[in-house]
C-alpha cells in the first residue's frame, strides 16, 4: 500500500479533533473521503511542513560562494605551516609522555616500540606584512600570505580518513548526513539556474598511486531533498557524461522527450506525493540546461595565455588540480554556490619528504593562483576559499627515522587550515600549538566551529539552518559549534 | 397579554440563551456532518457557509447592543415619568410605552448577549483584556437576565392581576438599565481601550520627555557601546507591530509604546514591562517570545504576525543594553497621522518606507527582471534590500534592459553588469540608485565619462572596473566616493603611479591593480612549472610620496585620510593642491 496514503489515514484522534476544532474539520473530513482533493498541496505539508527554515540568508552575507580546496589524506602541518624550530634539538628523542598523555593512536603506530620526534626537513621563513610562517615547499602560497588567514589550531574528533573527511564535510563521522555544500544549496538556493549549486572536482595527487578513497556520499544530500546533491565533473573526457545528444537526436526532440517524461512523473507525484519524483524532474531539467551551459564553462580557448602562466602549464591538462582551480574560478564567476575540490594523495605515512614535495608541486602554485585570480577580478571579496585536510600528522615518525626520510601518522589534535576572502580577516594567524605541534595552547577551533564560521560568512546562522528528519531538527553542526568571531573581517 | 403567551416568550428566551452558549460546537458539528455526507466541491461551499455562520452571527453583537442600552434606559425614563404624573388607575400597571420599550429591549439584550458569547469565543481579542472580557461577559448576561425578569414581571403586571409583579418589574428594570449601561461601558473599553471615556475629560498630562541629549552624553561618558540603534532598529518593530493597539488611539491594557514617558516613566514600579538591563525579567520580551499558540502572545492572533526571532533578539539586546529610548516620533505603520495631531516631522535621512504597496511593487519588478533572465534576489529574507545580476546573460544585456531596475529604486543595493553590452549611457542611469553598495561594471565598455555619473553613490563600498577603458581620470570621481572600501582596476588604463597616489590619499580603500608580488625568496621547487613565474609577476614599488602636500602626508602616515579630494585632483593634474598649499 502507498505509505503516504497510510500516513494520512493514521492521523491520531487528537490530530483529527484539533483540526476539526480549528475550523478546517470539514476540509479534513472531505479529504479523508476523497484524498485527491488535497493532494496538490501535499508536497507543501509533506515532511518540511511549517517548521522548514526560512530560506535565504539569515543576515546580510559577506560571502556568496565557497571554494573548498580539500586536501584529502591530511597534509602535514609540521612540514608546511606550523613552524616548530625547537624540534631540531629533539631529533630522534622519544616523544615525552607529558605531551602525548596517553592519547589514542591509530593501529598503524600504536604497536610501535618508540615514538621518535621527527623535525621537519624543510626550511621555514616568515612572509608578507603579516609575517606568517610558511615552509619553502609552498613558495607561491607564501607570496599571498597577506591575503590568508591561517588557523593553526583546528582539531577534529576522527582519527581515520573516511570518518575524518565525513566529519569535516557533514558534521558527523557516521555516513548519512548532508554535505556542507548540500546544506548551503538547500539554505541559499542557486544563483545560476543553468548550473548545479554544488559542484565537485577531483584530482589525483602525484605522490601516491593508492590514495585514500573518496565516496560520492561525501557530496551527498543525506536527508535533504535530492536536488541539493553535489554534481561531480569528471576529470577526463566529457566533464559530464552524455552531455552531447546522440546522433539523430536534436535539442527539440530532447526537449519534447523531457516534457513527456516530466508529465508522466508529475502524474506519479500527484498519486504518491514522493518528493524524490520532483527531484527527478528537476534533475532532468538541470541536465538539459547543462547541455548548453557546460560546454561554455569548460571551453578554455578564450582564456589568455597569461591565465596559464599564472596557474601553471598543468592547468591545460583536464583533471589536474590546477585545471580544477581554474575551473573553480570560472564556476565562481558563474555564480555556483559551493565548489568542492578534492586533491588526493596527502597520506604520507612514509617517504614524507619526497612525496609532500610532489603534492606541493601539484597544488601550491594553483592554490595561490586561484586566490590571486579571484582577487584581481574582484571575486575574492565575496568568495570564501578554504584550504585544508581532514586532520594533521604526528610529530613522531612512523617507521624508520633518518635526517632526510620519515613518515607521519594521523593526528587529529591539531592541524592547519587556511581561509581567504569573503568575510575573513586577511593576513592573520589564529591559534597556537605546543612545541611538538601535538596539543593546542590557545584558541582551539573545532571542526564544528570552522563549519559554523563558514556558514556565518555566507549569511547563515548555523543554529537556524535546520531540517526536520526522524523526529528532530538536524543541522550541519549538530548541537555544537560557535562562530570564530576573531577571524571575521 | 395572556399567561400562555408569556410562557412561550420565556421559553423562547431560554432556548436562545442555551443555544447561544452551545452554538459554536453545535454548528461546527453540523458543518462537519454536512460535508461528511457528500464529497463534491459544490457542496463543500455550502458546508463552508454553515461553518462560517456562527462567526457571522457573532459579529452582529456590535449592532444588537444598541437596542438594550437605549430601550431599557428609555423604559426607565417612561416609567419614571408615569410615576411622577401619578395617574391612579395606572399605578398598579406598567406604563404601556415603557413596557413596549422593555419588550424590544429585553429581546435585544438576549440576542446581544448570545451574539456576544459567540463573538468572544470565535474572534480573537487582545490577551491582555481577558479580565475586561470576563467582566463584560457576565455583566451582559446579568443585564440580559434582569431584562428578561423585568419583561416577565411587566407582562404579568400589565394584566392588572398582580401588583407585586409590577413592583418586581420596576425594580429589575432599573437594575437592568444600570447593569446594561455598565456592560456597555466595559464593552467600549474592550474596543477603544481603557480610560477612553475619562481621558477626554481629564487628560493625563504628558510626562516630561527625558533629556535625550543628556542621556546620550551620559552613555558616551560611561564608555558603553550600543549595538542596537533604537531609532532605526527598534522603532520600526514597534511601529509595525505594537502601536496600533498600544498607542495614542487604543491604549490596550493601559499601555502606550509611543513614547518613553508612557512606556516606562509613568508606569508604577510593579507595572513596568521594560526593565532596562534585564530583558529576562521584562514582561515585554516575555510576551513577544511566547509560543505562537499561547493566549498571552503579543501581538495577539489576528492582530499581526508574531515577531521573528531576529526582532525578538533585537529587542532583548536593546533592553539588555539599557533600553535607551531616544524620543523620536513613533506612529503606527501604514496609518495616516491621527487627526488633530501634527504629523511627525520628517527626519533626515528618511527611513525607507517599505509598506505593502512598496513590497508589491518590488515583487513585480523582481518578476519582470527574472522574466528577462536576470538573477534578482532579496539579500536577506526580512529586509527590503535586493541584488540583481545581469552578468549571467552576458552580451545580450543592453542599456535598455536597465529600465527594468527603475522600480526597485532605493532597495537596489547590489548590481552586477559584468560582461554585458552596457555603455556609458547605461552607467549614467545608475547614478539614481542612491543606496547602491556593490557595483560590477567589469568587462564592459564603461569609460571615464560613465564613471563620472557614479559620483552620487555615497553608499558605494565595492566598485569593480577591471578590464574596462577607464584611466587615471576616473580616480578623481572614485576618490570622492566616501563609503568606498575596494575598487578593482586590473587591465585598465589606470597607471600604477596614480593608483599608488590614490592609495596614499585614501588608505582605507583597497585598490587592486591585479599586480602580484613574485614568490622570490625560495629556490624554485621541483614542480615542472618554474619558468613562467618571473614573467607574469610584476613587482610594483610603492611611489615615494615625498612630493605630497604635508597635510595629506601627515594624514596618510597616521593611517587616516586627509579628506581633501582636491589633493587627488591636483596631483593627478600634476599641480599642488591650493588648499593644502595655503596651510
Amino acid at each position: 500500500m502507498d505509505p503516504h496514503w497510510e500516513q494520512r489515514i493514521l492521523d491520531t484522534r487528537r490530530q483529527f479533533f484539533r483540526r476539526a476544532a480549528s475550523g478546517i474539520g470539514a476540509a479534513a473530513l472531505a479529504s479523508l473521503l476523497n484524498p485527491n482533493l488535497l493532494s496538490a498541496a501535499s508536497n507543501i505539508t509533506n515532511n518540511a511542513d511549517a517548521r522548514s527554515p526560512q530560506l535565504g540568508p539569515h543576515f546580510v552575507p559577506r560571502a556568496k560562494r565557497v571554494i573548498y580546496l580539500f586536501q584529502s589524506g591530511a597534509p602535514s602541518q609540521l612540514d608546511l605551516f606550523d613552524h616548530k624550530p625547537r624540534m631540531r634539538e629533539y631529533f630522534n628523542t622519544e616523544l615525552p609522555e607529558s605531551i602525548r598523555k596517553g592519547q589514542r593512536l591509530t593501529t598503524m603506530t600504536s604497536g610501535q616500540a618508540s615514538f621518535p620526534v621527527a623535525p621537519t626537513a624543510f626550511n621555514f621563513a616568515q612572509h608578507g606584512n603579516s609575517r606568517a610562517w610558511v615552509s619553502d615547499l609552498m613558495p607561491h602560497t607564501a607570496s599571498i600570505a597577506d591575503d590568508l588567514c591561517f588557523i593553526k589550531s583546528v582539531h577534529t574528533d576522527a582519527i581515520n580518513h573516511d570518518p575524518g573527511i565525513t566529519f569535516m564535510q557533514t558534521g558527523s563521522q557516521i555516513p548519512g548526513r548532508p554535505s556542507m555544500g548540500a546544506w548551503l544549496s538547500y539554505g541559499l538556493g542557486t544563483e545560476n539556474a543553468d548550473l548545479p549549486g554544488f559542484i565537485v572536482l577531483i584530482s589525483q595527487g602525484s605522490a601516491q598511486r593508492a590514495s585514500q578513497a573518496l565516496f560520492s556520499r561525501l557530496w551527498g544530500t543525506g536527508f535533504l531533498p535530492s536536488e541539493h546533491q553535489g554534481v561531480q565533473f569528471r576529470g577526463s573526457g566529457d566533464p559530464v557524461l552524455y552531455l552531447s545528444n546522440p546522433a539523430g537526436v536534436d535539442r527539440q526532440s530532447r526537449r519534447r522527450a523531457l516534457d513527456a517524461i516530466a508529465k508522466l512523473n508529475s502524474r506519479q507525484f500527484q498519486r504518491l506525493g514522493d518528493p524524490e519524483i520532483n527531484a527527478r524532474i528537476a534533475a532532468g531539467e538541470m541536465a538539459f540546461r547543462m547541455q548548453a551551459s557546460v560546454p561554455d564553462l569548460t571551453d578554455l580557448s578564450q582564456e589568455p595565455d597569461t591565465t596559464f602562466e599564472l596557474y601553471g602549464k598543468s592547468a591545460r591538462t583536464p583533471g589536474t588540480f590546477a585545471a580544477n582551480c581554474l575551473l573553480a574560478r570560472r564556476l565562481a564567476e558563474r555564480g555556483v554556490r559551493f565548489i568542492q575540490l578534492y586533491h588526493r594523495g596527502w597520506d604520507q605515512h612514509g617517504n614524507l619528504p619526497a612525496d609532500i614535495r610532489l603534492q606541493c608541486g601539484d597544488t601550491d602554485r594553483a592554490s595561490a593562483a586561484l586566490v590571486i585570480d579571484l582577487k584581481r577580478r574582484g571575486l575574492l571579496d565575496d568568495t570564501l576559499v578554504v584550504w585544508g585536510g581532514e586532520f594533521g600528522r604526528t610529530i613522531y615518525s612512523q617507521g624508520a627515522l633518518t635526517e632526510t626520510d620519515y613518515g607521519r601518522d594521523h593526528h587529529p589534535r591539531c592541524f592547519t587550515v587556511w581561509l581567504a576572502g569573503g568575510g575573513i580577516k586577511p593576513g592573520i594567524t589564529y591559534g597556537r600549538t605546543d612545541d611538538f605541534s601535538y596539543n593546542i595552547l590557545e584558541n582551539p577551533v573545532h571542526v564544528h566551529d570552522l563549519n559554523a564560521t563558514i556558514l556565518h560568512c555566507l549569511g547563515m546562522d548555523h543554529t537556524r539552518l535546520t531540517y526536520p528528519f526522524q523526529g528532530r531538527d538536524f543541522r550541519l553542526t549538530d548541537v555544537h559549534g560557535s562562530v570564530v568571531k576573531d577571524i571575521l573581517a | 397579554m395572556t399567561r400562555s403567551c408569556t410562557r412561550k416568550l420565556l421559553l423562547a428566551a431560554a432556548t436562545l440563551l442555551a443555544f447561544g452558549a452551545g452554538a459554536p460546537d453545535a454548528l461546527a458539528a453540523a458543518a462537519a456532518a454536512a460535508s461528511a455526507s457528500v464529497d463534491t466541491a459544490s457542496t463543500s461551499a455550502a458546508a463552508d457557509l454553515v461553518a462560517n455562520l456562527p462567526r457571522a452571527l457573532g459579529r452582529m453583537h456590535p449592532v444588537l447592543v444598541h437596542f438594550p442600552i437605549a430601550l431599557l434606559i428609555a423604559g426607565v425614563m417612561f416609567e419614571c415619568i408615569s410615576i411622577v404624573l401619578r395617574r391612579d388607575r395606572d399605578r398598579d400597571k406598567p406604563n404601556p410605552a415603557a413596557l413596549a420599550c422593555v419588550v424590544v429591549g429585553a429581546l435585544g439584550a438576549g440576542a446581544a448577549a448570545w451574539a456576544g458569547w459567540l463573538n468572544a469565543d470565535l474572534e480573537s481579542h487582545g490577551s491582555g483584556v481577558a479580565d475586561l472580557m470576563e467582566t463584560h461577559r457576565w455583566l451582559g448576561i446579568v443585564a440580559a437576565s434582569l431584562a428578561g425578569v423585568a419583561l416577565i414581571g411587566g407582562l404579568i403586571g400589565a394584566t392588572g392581576k398582580a401588583r407585586a409583579m409590577t413592583g418586581l418589574y420596576r425594580v429589575t428594570l432599573v437594575l437592568a438599565a444600570g447593569v446594561v449601561g455598565a456592560a456597555g461601558h466595559w464593552g467600549g473599553s474592550l474596543v477603544y481601550g481603557e480610560g477612553y471615556l475619562t481621558e477626554a475629560l481629564f487628560p493625563t498630562p504628558a510626562p516630561e520627555p527625558p533629556d535625550t541629549q543628556a542621556l546620550l552624553a551620559e552613555l558616551e561618558a560611561s564608555g558603553a557601546t550600543l549595538t542596537v540603534d533604537f531609532a532605526t532598529q527598534i522603532v520600526p518593530i514597534f511601529e509595525n507591530n505594537c502601536i496600533k493597539c498600544h498607542g495614542p488611539t487604543k491604549k490596550k491594557g493601559n499601555l502606550r509604546l509611543d513614547s518613553r514617558a508612557y512606556a516606562i516613566d509613568s508606569r508604577d514600579a510593579d507595572e513596568q514591562i521594560i526593565i532596562p538591563g534585564d530583558s529576562f525579567a521584562s514582561e515585554l520580551t516575555f510576551r513577544i517570545s511566547l509560543p505562537h499558540d499561547d493566549e498571552d502572545l503579543m501581538p495577539p492572533e489576528g492582530k499581526g504576525d508574531p515577531l521573528t526571532p531576529d526582532q525578538i533578539a533585537l529587542i532583548e539586546t536593546w533592553i539588555d543594553e539599557g533600553a535607551v529610548w531616544i524620543d523620536v516620533p513613533i506612529v503606527a505603520a501604514a496609518d495616516n497621522p491621527i487627526e488633530g495631531e501634527p504629523a511627525p516631522e520628517a527626519t533626515a535621512p528618511p527611513p525607507l518606507l517599505f509598506d505593502d504597496a512598496a513590497r508589491a511593487q518590488q515583487a513585480a519588478a523582481l518578476d519582470a527582471l527574472r522574466e528577462r533572465g536576470a538573477v534578482a534576489i532579496p539579500l536577506t529574507a526580512d529586509e527590503p534590500w535586493v541584488e540583481v545580476r545581469f552578468d549571467l546573460l552576458g552580451e545580450s544585456v543592453t542599456d535598455a534592459d536597465l529600465a527594468l531596475l527603475e522600480p526597485l529604486g532605493p532597495t537596489l543595493v547590489s548590481l552586477n553588469l559584468a560582461g554585458t553590452s552596457i555603455t556609458d549611457e547605461g552607467v549614467a542611469q545608475l547614478g539614481a540608485f542612491a543606496r547602491l553598495e556593490r557595483l560590477h561594471l567589469e568587462r564592459t565598455a564603461t569609460t571615464d565619462a560613465g564613471v563620472e555619473h557614479l559620483a552620487g553613490l555615497v553608499q558605494l563600498r565595492y566598485l569593480n572596473l577591471y578590464s574596462t577603458a577607464v584611466t587615471d581620470a576616473a580616480l578623481v570621481t572614485i576618490a570622492n566616493l566616501s563609503a568606498l572600501e575596494s575598487v578593482y582596476l586590473w587591465q585598465t588604463g589606470v597607471s600604477p603611479q596614480a593608483a599608488a597616489l590614490f592609495a596614499a590619499l585614501r588608505p582605507s580603500v583597497d585598490v587592486d591593480l591585479g599586480l602580484t608580488a613574485a614568490p622570490a625568496q625560495f629556490p624554485a621547487d621541483q614542480s615542472t612549472e618554474t619558468d613562467a613565474a618571473g614573467d607574469t609577476d610584476i613587482a610594483e614599488p610603492r611611489v615615494v610620496l615625498a612630493s605630497l602636500p604635508d597635510c595629506c602626508k601627515a594624514a596618510a602616515d597616521a593611517g587616516g585620510e586627509c579628506g581633501h579630494p582636491c589633493c587627488v585632483e591636483a596631483r593627478l593634474a600634476g599641480e599642488t593642491c591650493a588648499e593644502c598649499a595655503a596651510k
